[in-house]
């Protein structure tokens, strides 16, 4: 028996270390394959990322609850600390804003009756939102990413701004069930249409990864100047115009640097716009054939009211939602 | 009873493998700050480095590679790159054993503050090669030293639960 037991420890512990060896090759090949596979196919990656995060957003809620609520005695702390000085700071806001809002009114109210003249088309100024709490911050030195606990469920949708109350802070990239995955307005790969507001000068955001993203495809002799407002332009139809994105922060030989009006150390709750954009007219049209089927010929229109019923009439007006 | 038994020493053969995804969530939270402003850390490589040394037994190639593949998929990083980079560390780990497990935490730590940097430029050079694009190397370097910082602070916490871990498994 003695024997018997001493041959086996003397097969399996080799065995055991064949195996695990044959493990590790076999999974650092499957690593090279996935990180090869997934650059050929970003919407597999895309998927995967996100049944990933979709998983695990109820987890990474338990985990925040103590830091949530350590942050928030901290806070109330320091608030108690800082209470006189805070109500006189507010009290100077108040009476400064309350300026502001005259202003505004009276703005709004000029700017409704110019409309009224002119005619022109308003775009819904107060879309909807859907509001989701930030649970990840994953991404490291890499990615410029936050997941929130709101998905296609909630009515999250891929391309939708999310801002928070001071302004634009990214877009959606990715949406799962309950989870969604932001794209912030730093990272590399962000690209947001912006307007300078003085100057009405259209261009390209883009982000480097750094706390102040860039301004690109400017306009020739640009008219810049630090302390400028910028705004999203919307164009491209995915962002909504005229959301607060930053101002205008350092303008250099090779960079016009943004600062974003965020503060990226309260970045708890967002919320998501959902934007109703009119498509142009040869995507209408696709959408029309979509929904109502191939267009008929004009000899079938002809032959009686019933069959040409669904063609028939004014078209609605077709909005896609991003 | 003994199926009680042989539950729970199952179950406590998962903890390695559960701590590593709870660092995951943990590096995943936003702790401090967000986006451009936060401070990262890297505590999942803590994880793997201790139990690839202490239990590697319990700690297989799978675990890693999937605590790698949920590291990536939570940080939209590229699928695969912390599976390769982990299971790297933990194959280093295993064949050094001999040499580590006689060593005092000084001299652990010290390797780690060897073996982190390597591990950050091979995760640094796979994001560009990715990407095609050159990342600054600030951040990077920024939560290394934040790594390296928490490192002692994990292997306690990770000693502490090692030390319960196989007491019941050897009593099954």
């Amino acid at each position: 028996m003695k024997l018997e037991g001493r041959s086996l420890s003397f097969l399996t512990v080799p065995l055991k270390a064949l195996v695990d060896r044959f493990a590790f090759g076999t999974l650092i090949v499957a690593s090279l394959a996935l990180l090869i596979v997934g650059r050929a196919d970003l919407r597999l990656l895309e998927a995967i990322n996100t049944r990933i995060s979709d998983a695990l957003a109820p987890a990474l809620e338990v985990v925040l609850r103590p830091v949530s609520a350590s942050r928030r005695l901290a806070e109330t702390v320091g608030e108690l600390v800082a209470l006189r000085a805070e109500n006189v700071r507010l009290r100077e806001q108040n009476e400064r804003l309350l300026e502001w809002q005259s202003v505004a009114r009276q703005l709004a109210l000029e700017n409704a009756a110019l409309r009224q003249v002119l005619s022109a088309e308003v775009e819904d100024e107060h879309p909807t939102a859907v509001t989701a709490r930030v649970v990840a911050d994953a991404g490291g030195p890499f990615v410029q990413t936050v997941i929130v606990n709101a998905g296609a469920d909630q009515g999250v949708a891929k391309g939708m701004a999310a801002v928070n109350e001071r302004g634009l802070v990214g877009r959606v990239i990715e949406v799962g069930r309950r989870s969604a995955r932001v794209l912030l307005l730093t990272d590399f790969n962000s690209r947001v249409p912006v307007m300078v507001e003085p100057s009405r000068d259209q261009a390209i955001l883009a982000g480097d990864n750094s706390r102040e993203p860039g301004l690109v495809f400017l306009p020739l002799n640009p008219r810049l100047s630090v302390g400028d407002r910028v705004v999203t332009s919307g164009r491209g139809g995915v962002l909504p115009p005229g959301l607060a994105v930053g101002v205008v922060s350092r303008i250099g030989e090779h960079k016009v640097a943004v600062a974003p009006l965020v503060d990226w150390d309260r970045l708890a709750y967002l919320r998501l716009l959902e934007y109703a954009r009119v498509l142009p007219p040869e995507q209408l049209e696709e959408l029309q054939q979509e929904i109502y089927g191939p267009p008929l010929p004009p000899d079938h229109l002809a032959s009686g009211p019933s069959a040409a019923a669904p063609a028939a009439g004014p078209v609605p007006a077709i909005e896609a939602r991003r | 009873m003994t199926w009680l038994r042989q539950l729970d020493a199952q179950l406590r053969a998962l903890v390695p493998f559960a701590t590593a995804l709870i660092a995951v969530l943990i590096d995943a939270a936003p702790l401090v700050g967000a986006g451009p402003s936060g401070l990262n850390s890297f505590v999942t490589l803590c994880a793997v480095y201790f139990w690839s040394l202490y239990r590697p037994d319990l700690f297989t190639p799978t675990a890693t590679f999937v605590t790698g593949l949920v590291y990536d998929g939570l940080a939209g990083l590229p699928l695969g790159l912390s599976s390769l980079v982990f299971l790297l560390v933990r194959n280093l780990m295993v064949v050094q054993q001999r040499y580590f497990l006689a060593r005092s935490f000084p001299v652990i730590w010290f390797c780690f503050l060897l073996l982190a940097p390597a591990v950050e430029a091979a995760r640094w050079l796979l994001s560009c090669l990715w990407w095609g694009h050159l990342f600054a190397i600030q951040p990077a370097l920024l939560e290394l030293l934040a790594t390296i910082a928490l490192y002692p602070a994990a292997s306690w916490l990770l000693g502490r639960i090692h030390n319960q871990t196989p007491r019941l498994i050897h009593a099954s």
